[in-house]
């Protein structure tokens, strides 16, 4: 169990000391930081993006909502790539369902947003638990390539199938493409969503809702069952974790999340092709911001997104060397912080932890002889 | 019928592509364990260097010389450079890292030539009438030159003293390494010649295609299909038998139903004959490690 804690969550290995008072005892716990102090965070981060987008031009609106949707959808991901360790690249798929089903719903069958959202979530859940049932039969390589398969069919289809799909000339929230108009409102009951800041601060809003959720699930038994299964399904199952029950449960999850962020992305864009659903930008793209972000933590998926998402936009003057640039970049990653721009910090904060305990830890050994040793 | 029968020749002509990039993928995954994701880009590579050399003024076989010894060497040097680090980290790493290294040769291709399709003409012409089909000479020679080349890795894994050292490094390198095999040296070569293939397929097929920088990504795919649906017990006949035979299918599938379609078939059929057979065609005795 021992490789469970050490792997598991963010900073579990600075040990949790009950003796320690003041500020910093307060903020953190076995799980790194507390659930108060989480809460905390979000609610600033909130109140910054919520109030910072005010003023935010429209090319900056543009870029900061499309890092919201990636980060939406590396989070998802996370669950089944970082969390269960199961390396899917079916997200193309359920993002292309959620997209098509929420602008077909809004645009040609007149549904409010809500409705599409619903369908969009729950047609995903089915197919998912559909294809739960047969994917994870196989491990590793087969299962990677048995999902990619299922993003590949995805994006053909959205060519295919022209009749619903409008094949390569795309279609739009305000109904056929051929017959133009605006793009329609993302109706969620409550609120109608239409302005890009409306959608910027939904998207956030969102995004905070998710990684406090995870953070709470990640805490309960479910979560400490996904990591189990990550690190050893064998011994896993030998301490009684339905392992295959996990799995699915995780995929179906993260397959629906992913549907749901689909319905979204597709009303703020307000009109898709096949195009924004490519093997490379909705299957490889999140599983790359998952893993240079640093998979199985909280705030990798996040940090992956908006390097990945904002690369286009840094290297602007670069334009042909850009995409070299990000394959150079992730290759490197992999080859020097294959965990992550988190791990590497981890690993920098720990160096300068471990050097300042082992100072400490000679001043307290000369004080008084028991020390808590993790 | 005689549509039948055109597309099938087809198919054998493409299938000549799959079959020798996946010989060399299945060769790289069964001996060091690497789903290598950018083996189709040595496609591609021996297609523009191919180009890049009738440019030049070399004749036509020739220039297939020099693409397959260029390939390999570029292959020896990913996997002492790249690989070797990626697989000490994990599998996930050998996953996105090729996936990345991918997108750098493409990329790099882009680069170099630019974005418009190119083309190479072939060294002969004429054609061949059989009947109910005609074929172009030169493509009957990419069929007859993909079977001699699979012939010949055959002889060379199962005939030679190289490939007897090959087919312990793939059972157990660790009792390869005990019994005095230079298991870094045969990886190196068995990388190298993987992507030799894959250059020689390159250089072979480009007259019959449209050259550019993607073209690597259907033929790494379907060869990571064939090796997955061969499984692990499978041999190298099954890949062989098996790369020709999604060829066909793929265009049987754009000739009867739509283009569009080839892709949809593959894949849908990948995920229903995993959901009846996950441990692949040819499931491996628990007593063999890899067969080779």
């Amino acid at each position: 169990m021992t490789t469970l804690q050490s792997t598991g969550r963010p900073a579990p290995e600075t040990p949790f000391e009950p003796g320690r008072t003041g500020l910093s005892g307060r903020l953190r716990d076995a799980h790194g930081l507390s659930l108060p102090a989480r809460l905390l965070v979000a609610a600033v981060v909130l109140a910054v993006g919520w109030v910072s987008v005010g003023g935010a031009s429209s090319s900056d609106l543009f870029m900061l909502t499309t890092i919201v949707v990636w980060a939406l959808i590396a989070t998802s991901l996370n669950i089944v790539v970082g969390f269960v360790g199961q390396l899917a690249l079916s997200s193309g798929f359920f993002f292309a369902l959620g997209a098509y089903v929420g602008v077909l719903g809004t645009g040609r069958w007149e549904w409010p947003g809500w409705l599409s959202l619903l369908v969009a979530l729950g047609g995903s859940a089915v197919l998912a638990g559909l294809l739960g049932m047969v994917i994870f039969r196989t491990r590793a390589l087969y299962f990677a390539l048995i999902t990619t398969g299922v993003s590949l069919v995805a994006y053909e289809l959205s060519f295919a199938w022209s009749s619903v799909t409008g094949g390569a000339a795309g279609i739009s929230t305000a109904g056929p493409v051929e017959e133009g108009g605006i793009s329609r409102p993302f109706d969620l009951g409550v609120v109608a969503i239409e302005e890009p800041e409306a959608y910027f601060r939904l998207g956030l809003v969102a995004l905070v809702l998710l990684v406090l959720g995870l953070t709470v699930v990640l805490r309960r038994r479910e979560g400490a069952s996904w990591r189990a299964v990550r690190e050893d399904d064998a011994l896993a199952a030998s301490v009684g974790i339905d392992v295959a029950r996990r799995k699915r449960i995780a995929y179906i999850v993260s397959s629906t999340l992913i549907g749901g962020v689909g319905v979204y992305y597709g009303h703020w864009a307000g009109f898709i092709t096949p195009d924004s659903f490519t093997f490379a930008d909705a299957a490889f793209a999140p599983l790359a911001m998952v893993v240079i972000g640093g998979s199985g933590t909280l705030l990798g998926p996040i940090l992956g997104a908006t390097v990945v998402a904002g690369f286009p936009e840094v290297f602007r003057d670069l334009r042909d060397y850009s995409i070299l640039l990000y394959g150079a970049i992730l290759l490197a990653a992999m080859m020097i912080a294959p965990r992550g721009i988190v791990g590497l910090a981890k690993d920098g904060v720990r160096g300068l932890a471990g050097r300042r305990a082992a100072r400490g830890e000679r001043r307290a050994t000369t004080a008084n002889g028991d020390e808590r040793r993790d | 019928m005689d549509l039948f029968l055109q597309q099938s020749a087809n198919g054998l002509v493409l299938g000549g592509a799959y079959v020798l990039v996946a010989l060399g993928l299945y060769l790289i995954f069964s001996a060091m364990h690497i789903p290598n994701f950018a083996h189709g880009e040595m496609f591609a590579l021996g297609a523009f260097l191919q180009y890049a050399l009738m440019r030049a003024g070399l004749p036509f076989f020739l220039g297939m010389l020099v693409v397959i010894a260029a390939v390999g060497l570029v292959g020896a040097c990913l996997e002492r450079l790249v690989f070797r680090r990626l697989q000490t980290v994990s599998t996930v790493a050998v996953l996105v890292g090729s996936l990345a290294l991918a997108i750098v040769v493409q990329e790099l291709l882009m680069l170099a030539f630019g974005k418009d399709p190119l083309a190479v003409s072939a060294p002969f012409d004429g054609r061949v009438d059989l009947g109910p089909i005609v074929i172009s000479s030169y493509r009957l020679f990419i069929i007859a030159m993909v079977l001699v080349a699979s012939a010949g890795i055959g002889l060379l894994v199962h005939r030679t003293v190289y490939g007897r050292k090959l087919r312990a490094l793939a059972q157990n390198k660790e009792v390869a390494q005990l019994t005095g095999i230079n298991t870094s040296l045969i990886g190196t070569a068995t990388f190298a010649l993987g992507s030799a293939l894959a250059g020689f397929a390159g250089a072979l097929l480009a007259p019959t295609t449209s050259i550019h920088p993607h073209m690597g990504f259907q033929p790494t795919l379907i060869a990571f299909v064939v090796l997955v649906v061969v499984g692990a017990g499978g041999r190298m006949n099954t890949v062989i038998a098996c790369g020709f035979l999604v060829a066909v299918v793929e265009t049987l599938a754009a000739g009867y139903i739509s283009n569009t379609a080839r892709q949809i078939v593959i894949f849908a059929g990948l995920v229903v004959f995993l959901a009846v057979r996950p441990e692949g065609a040819v499931q491996q005795a628990s007593s063999t490690k890899v067969r080779l």
